[in-house]
């Protein structure tokens, strides 16, 4: 009985993350209720329709009757504006403590009809767009003053009190959306850590092992991107009708490799403020293409590129926040 | 959903400018109905913001507050009262003045736009014309534009698109209107509402100069419909009060009179009536409780939709159970004669003052003539009609006791009130049991019914002779035009701008008037029970037309919906359906086609896994695109059903392998 109970408030109200996108939005899903200036004005005209029987004023009748039609095409309307809308996507972008962060949900409608003033929000946040046929727009979600953390969209509510404000018509979409927060970095930023290559701590263990670099030599190769200087293009493989690509001098052209670890962090600063200057260094880091490593408990990373960096970020904003005893 | 700062909540010069539009609107009907003190400059105030004068002076707090209360106390002490609907009406009307001069945010703007909807139906207590209508429907659009342009508030709005959304809304609205007006039950309420005290047309009182004032009013008294026979000209005399008590100065009704002789019906048919009519009256409020009727009537009037019977009293006036507050509508029947007979009056119909002993005197000469009552009446007419007595509105004002002498033989000017109640005094001087009746003399037929105006207003004399009374007109002898050609032979009586316009349209436009008054002013529990005997059905109930407002609407709304899915889901060509199945198959032996794969990748995906189906499925590939994008394919049906039973084999000789 209580597995059915939950069907029906999961169908009701949507309180789990289960729906899949794209979702046309229907009358299933659609809620229509009187708004505060609808009651009113409902109430004002079962005051003029009650003068009307008393005075017998047939034109006061009438008057209360063509407001009560307005009332009836406005409730048709305020469905037929929600009805049709289609969500097609819904991302969100991380961004670094206090934000904002931003949730952009595209949204089109495939008939010929437009939608005027639909709401898009959250129990937080709400956007207001029109949506014109045939075409997708984007709605974009901000959340000012986010804390580091994992971010879920929740339950979206998609709303219009098109066309008079005398009804608000509504629909439920909860999708599994997240977005992560970083820690905000530290300003100004703390110098780096000594290198480990260039210091008397060259013996270290962990410490990365400086290579020799000579002008013109390169790690390795990759593919091409339009962006890349013309000096860095590998001509002898092009030449030789290989294909485009780059020579990689990361490691070549820099200093030394940063060795960034959680652990030589000072363990008398409070977690935040150590999140946040790590966070400093690996965004400095990745700015001025230097190689660097960060050895965190729980986590490795060996460099600062695509996947890995968003995976290091994603961990730093997750890192829980009563953990502050972490050695 | 979202606590939204006040800012956004700010409005527009373009939105204070639309809302004062519709405050204009909703106080230009009642402009007239309220004092003009109060509506001028209400809506002054409301011309400024329309017109973009900053008046941030106006809307001052302070000063606004100060200005309302003043304007209240101003309403209470030039109505004397507070809390009855007229003041009230007032109050509201200077109330939304006020409230759009500080306007300045949506939630003001919420509050006005329900405060001119209240004020647009206001109205409607003074006046129901078509001309009210016509003025109030601009209001009403107006309010559903503000309503729009508030809720698109943050957002841009562009006014031909909210017109055009505006006007959907109210045209989509209209049916349910229509059948709501049509179908809601009409109430029949007990008393109140029928407040006003105001009276119109003809009293049971009359004072020399009561009628003529009458005269000067265009207004409509009645309108009449004949069944067969219209009557001449001399024959239209509408038989209102008898006035029969005399007190030296003033005619009025007797109270006996007015307590009701016999009951409905019970008059016995005149032997000697051959010529009589059948006729209904639609009768504007009189707030009195007698119903004109043709002279003379012959049965108690019938009136439409009321429970109460009309009577017919003994000296024939026809009396209304109630007074008539609103449109009243009456059968009656009546004879085309002069007299009717009854039984011998009391000594009441002889009563005269001792005053006017000039009249009294000359009463006497003419008794002294002759025994015979009817020849003494032929001399009095004559007198009348030789002496040189003038017809006119404007006779000289007579201030004495003895007003009757002062016109007999010294003014010699009067109206028909001071003619017939002269005759009325000489006859009773001279014996003759006799009384002043009054009512209207005249008509005008309008296509298929008769206007009969307050200007038509008219008193006359009744005698008793020989069993009979019969009826004379003192005013006939002085003015014979007066019968013949109706009150506008007499200069200056037509109302001041009926004479700008031509005859054709003032008649044109009271036709109007009257078939509007009929069928919208008009419609109530009678007529909407005629609408069902019309439509077959004997007896309404509620659930029919519960079920009725609700098929009208329900049913459009299924057939929208039902269109819709049609539209949504768009025909399949037969490659279409069988390029899906072969899909469907695939799909279930672990290919599932990956969004924005192509088909000739999803094939080629396959292929490399079924390597000994490739050569059937690149049948269907091939088969699939031939179907889809050759020309033929899209034109010609029967290759397209071809290509689609090839597909078919060759989907059907793809199996898993092992």
């Amino acid at each position: 009985m209580s597995a059915q109970a939950a069907a029906y408030r999961q169908r009701l109200f949507r309180t789990g993350a289960s729906d899949t996108l794209p979702i046309t939005l229907r009358h299933q899903r659609i809620y229509i209720l009187p708004t505060r200036l609808g009651l009113a004005m409902a109430s004002v005209v079962l005051l003029m329709l009650v003068a009307s029987v008393n005075y017998r004023l047939s034109l006061g009748y009438a008057l209360s009757f063509i407001l009560t039609g307005l009332f009836a095409s406005c409730l048709l309307n305020a469905y037929r504006n929600l009805s049709g809308i289609e969500l097609r996507e819904i991302t969100a972008e991380d961004c670094f403590a206090p934000g904002p962060l931003a949730f952009r949900v595209e949204v089109g409608c495939q008939d010929t009809r437009k939608r005027y003033s639909v709401e898009i929000g959250t129990a937080h946040t709400a956007a207001l767009t029109d949506i014109e046929p045939g075409s997708s727009g984007v709605a974009t979600l901000h959340a000012e003053q986010v804390e580091r953390g994992q971010h879920k969209l929740g339950r979206l509510t998609i709303a219009s009190s098109f066309p008079l404000g005398l009804w608000r018509s509504w629909a439920y979409v909860h999708t599994p959306v997240d977005s992560y927060v970083y820690p905000t970095p530290e300003t100004p930023a703390a110098p780096f850590p000594p290198v480990a290559g260039t210091s008397e701590k060259a013996t270290q263990a962990n410490g990365l092992r400086s290579r020799a670099t000579h002008s013109g030599d390169f790690d390795s190769l990759r593919n091409w991107q339009p962006t890349d200087s013309p000096g860095s293009v590998a001509w002898k493989a092009v030449a030789k009708g290989k294909g485009w690509y780059s020579k990689d001098f990361a490691s070549a052209t820099q200093d030394e490799a940063l060795l960034l670890r959680w652990d030589e962090l000072p363990a008398s600063m409070p977690l935040e403020q150590r999140l946040s200057r790590l966070c400093a260094w690996i965004v400095q880091a990745r700015a001025q293409s230097r190689a660097c490593r960060v050895v965190m408990p729980g986590i490795e990373s060996i460099n600062l590129q695509g996947g890995q960096m968003l995976r290091l970020m994603r961990y730093l904003a997750t890192i829980d926040r009563d953990a502050d005893d972490r050695t | 959903m979202t606590g939204k700062p006040a800012a956004t909540n700010l409005l527009g010069t373009q939105a204070i400018q639309l809302l004062a539009c519709m405050v204009l609107l909703a106080q230009l009907p009642m402009m007239f109905h309220v004092p003009l003190w109060l509506s001028i400059p209400s809506m002054l105030i409301v011309l400024c913001r329309v017109v973009k004068i900053d008046n941030s002076i106006i809307s001052n707090p302070v000063l606004t507050g100060s200005l309302t209360l003043a304007g209240a106390i101003a309403i209470f002490v030039s109505y004397g009262h507070v809390l009855q609907r007229d003041p009230c009406i007032a109050f509201l009307f200077m109330l939304t003045g006020f409230k759009l001069a500080e306007t300045r945010f949506r939630n003001d703007a919420t509050l006005l736009v329900i405060l001119c909807a209240l004020l647009l139906l206001t109205q409607f207590f003074y006046w129901q014309s078509i001309v009210a209508a016509v003025l109030t429907l601009p209001g009403v659009v107006l309010i559903g534009l503000c309503l729009f342009q508030l809720q698109r508030h943050p957002m841009q709005w562009h006014r031909r698109e909210a017109v055009n959304i505006t006007a959907k809304l109210f045209l989509q609205g209209m049916p349910v209107a229509l059948i709501l007006f049509l179908a809601v039950p009409r109430l029949n309420p007990a008393g109140w509402g029928d407040g006003s005290s105001a009276t119109t047309g003809l009293s049971d009182k009359m004072s020399i100069g009561s009628v003529s004032e009458l005269v000067k009013s265009p207004e409509v008294a009645m309108r009449v419909e004949f069944d067969d026979k219209i009557p001449s000209p001399w024959q239209r005399y509408w038989r209102g009060p008898v006035l029969s008590g005399f007190d030296g100065s003033n005619w009025f009704a007797l109270p006996s009179s007015y307590t009701r002789g016999r009951p409905a019906g019970a008059i016995e048919p005149d032997a000697r009536v051959t010529d009589s009519t059948n006729y209904k009256v639609t009768m504007s409020p009189s707030y009195q409780r007698w119903l004109p009727v043709l002279d003379t009537p012959i049965t108690a009037p019938v009136v439409l939709g009321s429970t109460a019977p009309a009577t017919l009293n003994r000296e024939r006036v026809a009396d209304s159970a109630k007074r008539l507050t609103r449109n009243t509508q009456y059968t009656a029947k009546s004879g085309l004669s002069d007299r009717f007979s009854a039984n011998a009056p009391g000594p009441e119909y002889l009563i005269t003052t001792a005053s006017n002993p000039q009249t009294r005197n000359f009463a006497a000469q003419l008794r002294a003539r002759t025994n015979d009552d009817e020849a003494l009446i032929q001399h009095l007419m004559q007198w009348y009609n030789q002496q040189a007595y003038h017809y006119t509105l404007a006779p000289q004002a007579i201030n004495s006791d003895n007003a009757i002498d002062d016109f007999m033989f010294d003014t010699r000017q009067g109206f028909c009130e001071h003619f017939a109640s002269s005759f009325v005094f000489i006859l009773r001087a001279a014996g003759i049991p006799a009384r002043v009746v009054t009512g209207y003399l005249g008509g005008e037929q309008n296509g298929e019914y008769m206007i009969v105006r307050q200007s038509d207003a008219h008193a006359w004399a009744e005698a008793y002779l020989n069993g009979n009374w019969v009826r004379f007109d003192p005013t006939a002898a002085v003015a014979p035009e007066r019968v013949n050609q109706g009150i506008e032979s007499i200069a200056d009586a037509t109302s001041s701008l009926a004479r700008f316009l031509p005859k054709s349209v003032t008649l044109r436009w009271d036709a109007m008037n009257y078939a509007w008054q009929r069928l919208i002013i008009d419609f109530d529990r009678s007529s909407q029970t005629m609408l069902w005997k019309w439509l077959g059905i004997e007896q309404i109930r509620g659930w029919m037309i519960v079920a009725t407002v609700f098929g009208l609407i329900l049913i459009p709304l299924s057939l929208l919906n039902f269109l819709n899915k049609i539209k949504r889901r768009p025909a399949q060509t037969p490659v279409e359906r069988q390029w899906r199945l072969f899909c469907q198959r695939m799909t279930q032996n672990g290919f599932t086609r990956e969004t924005g794969e192509s088909a000739a990748a999803y094939v080629e995906r396959i292929g490399s896994e079924w390597p000994t189906h490739r050569c059937a499925l690149d049948t269907v590939l091939n088969l699939y695109h031939d179907g889809q994008f050759s020309e033929s394919g899209s034109a010609d049906a029967a290759s397209h059903q071809r290509i689609a039973r090839a597909m078919k084999q060759a989907r059907r000789s793809i199996r898993p392998p092992g």
